[in-house]
């Protein structure tokens, strides 16, 4: 019950550490019964559970879609690497023969 | 980029079919650098990484049933080579601090209110993560996340590993790990919002 008091005045930083905590874990009862009221008046915080619900459903689409997800557009392979691995698969498959 | 002029000779020595390791660099190699690189965040780390997936791979050439595309096949033995990376990496290091304390916090005002303005996001996840330029964003959104910050946030939202597992194979605490993904949720958000949704 005094957890639940001192949620009452917790402020929105207190509030979006339980929302993101809640997408995973349970919470305790007072936790829930005051991330809850504190919704009901809060419309920056509902906007962050909306928001982080929307990410995480958008990532594990993405994820299902493409084996490499999130394709990164910026790194690549240096040329360098890129010869030596080759060579050694070919080095190792010629060793094969 | 090396070609090789026998690949039909190799093709005779056991790789099953649909397999060509001899094209396995120039194919996948600069999608299985980005997704170590995301991950790893270090490029000789990251090929490394490559270089043992595709070694391990061609081992392994007997299990590939053609059952997954040849590119998710060997993102898989990938992400088996980053995890076990990441988990000797955090067996070596001394254990964490077991409190962790992250850049000054732009998301709250002193008072803890939420700093910054409104933007709606009005798309259907499905769509936007469709379209190849949100993942460019995206991507470049993580990449601007500190090192710790971005490794946890992806093994448990984006790899989907459980998150008991996350803390062994990253050396912490679950109370680190959640503050990690609060604090990356909140960065994402910010970031996404700046460079996708207010546009």
């Amino acid at each position: 019950m005094i957890e639940f008091f001192k949620l009452l005045n917790a402020k929105c930083e207190d509030h979006a550490r339980l929302i993101s905590l809640s997408m995973d874990e349970s919470l305790s009862f007072s936790q829930r019964s005051a991330v809850k009221l504190h919704l009901l008046y809060c419309r920056a915080c509902r906007k962050f559970r909306r928001d982080a619900k929307l990410m995480r459903e958008a990532l594990r689409l993405g994820r299902d879609k493409t084996s490499d997800f999130p394709k990164s557009s910026t790194s690549s392979l240096s040329p360098n690497a890129a010869e030596s691995i080759a060579a050694s698969i070919e080095a190792r498959m010629s060793n094969d023969q | 980029m090396t070609t090789t002029p026998n690949s039909a000779a190799t093709h005779r020595h056991g790789s099953p079919e649909g397999l060509d390791p001899t094209r396995w660099v120039r194919l996948h190699g600069d999608a299985l650098f980005g997704y170590a690189m995301l991950r790893v965040r270090d490029r000789e780390i990251a090929e490394d990484l490559v270089q043992d997936c595709l070694m391990g791979a061609y081992e392994a050439r007997h299990r590939f049933t053609g059952e997954a595309a040849e590119r998710t096949w060997l993102v898989g033995i990938l992400k088996h080579k980053i995890i076990d990376h990441l988990r000797k990496r955090s067996r070596q290091k001394s254990a964490e601090a077991q409190s962790e304390t992250f850049a000054e916090d732009v998301h709250f005002d002193r008072k803890g209110h939420w700093t910054g303005r409104f933007v709606r996001w009005n798309q259907d996840p499905g769509k936007v993560i469709e379209d190849q330029e949100f993942q460019a964003v995206l991507a470049s959104c993580i990449e601007s996340l500190p090192d710790k910050l971005a490794t946890t946030f992806i093994l448990r939202e984006i790899d989907g590993i459980e998150s008991q597992e996350v803390c062994t194979i990253l050396g912490i605490t679950s109370t680190n790990m959640w503050a990690r993904i609060h604090r990356a949720r909140l960065s994402l958000r910010r970031c996404l919002e700046s460079k996708w949704f207010s546009k």
